[in-house]
């Protein structure tokens, strides 16, 4: 009797579809989360340009009320004395709707759904070589947001 | 014996030709997936790199005093009147970009309007990846 009995490896049915299987799964997922990677980074550079553009934008309209401001002052400074100047700046301001507190002037211009920019400037003397200082140009947040995730949702 | 083994044989061999053809399928599906991605990877670093580098230039441009742009932005070269070119990023992804800037300039009783265009050009197609809109203005004196 012959007792060396030859066990063989082979491979047999099945292993080739199994092995496919396994490769075709590895492949879709690694697919999957290359997609979601990239999607979820470019949502976020889209939010970031998003903000930084909607904050020049801001910036500009700040710039142009400033610059408004400071022609009323001109204006005051050329048609005024040294004793009426400051007056004549303040009337100016109130009529045109400007918050003044003193000699500073605090307007806010509206950056998005959630977010400020708060500008306050000092009247700077007659005698001064400048009309104006910028105490504060700020952006604030208004809202702090609920977190939920759903402030993303596009 | 013979014909059990040849039979056998065939169907290894139509289930490998079987396993080729979904595995090309699934291939013909993933890797444009993942080509695709990669692209897109790429052309969101180009974009981020090229924010960063826009947004220094528009904060430099915020404060902007009426020097000439070649002297006030470092690697700026004068194309035309008020329009700037800068085309040395000094980063490898940028490679393929230049920077554009235009300045317009608006006077008034009491200060000067400087109303900025920072554009990212791409050098083959001139195609504008982003685009940042700054201004700054300067007192003018009585005098």
């Amino acid at each position: 009797m012959n007792n060396n009995k030859k066990t063989t490896i082979g491979f047999g049915m099945g292993t080739s579809s199994l092995l496919m299987i396994l490769i075709v799964l590895c492949m879709t997922i690694l697919a999957t989360l290359s997609f979601l990677n990239v999607k979820n980074n470019t949502e976020l550079y889209n939010e970031k340009e998003r903000m930084i553009k909607e904050y020049y934008q801001a910036d500009r309209d700040a710039i142009k009320i400033y610059a408004k401001i400071d022609e009323i002052l001109y204006d005051s400074y050329i048609n005024t004395t040294v004793t009426t100047y400051f007056t004549d700046c303040q009337n100016t301001l109130i009529d045109m709707g400007y918050l003044i507190d003193a000699d500073v002037i605090t307007y806010e211009v509206i950056v998005n759904d959630s977010h400020t920019l708060i500008v306050k400037l000092q009247i700077l003397p007659y005698d001064s070589i400048k009309r104006l200082m910028i105490i504060e140009w700020k952006m604030t947040v208004d809202e702090q947001g609920n977190y939920d995730g759903t402030q993303f949702d596009t | 014996m013979r014909y059990e083994k040849k039979t056998r044989s065939l169907n290894f061999l139509l289930e490998l030709l079987i396993v080729i053809v979904f595995f090309a399928l699934a291939c013909l599906i993933c890797i444009p997936i993942l080509v695709n991605a990669n692209n897109n990877n790429k052309l969101t670093q180009i974009k981020n790199e090229g924010l960063l580098k826009l947004e220094s230039i528009a904060e430099k441009m915020r404060v902007y005093n009426g020097k000439p742009l070649d002297e006030y932005l470092s690697g700026c070269i004068y194309t035309v009147d008020d329009q700037c070119l800068i085309t040395d990023l000094d980063n490898d992804l940028l490679g393929d970009y230049q920077i554009i800037v235009i300045l317009k300039t608006d006077t008034q009783n009491a200060g000067i309007f400087y109303d900025t265009q920072i554009r990212l050009v791409s050098k083959n197609d001139d195609t504008i990846l982003i685009e940042l809109n700054t201004q700054s203005y300067m007192e003018l004196s009585y005098e």
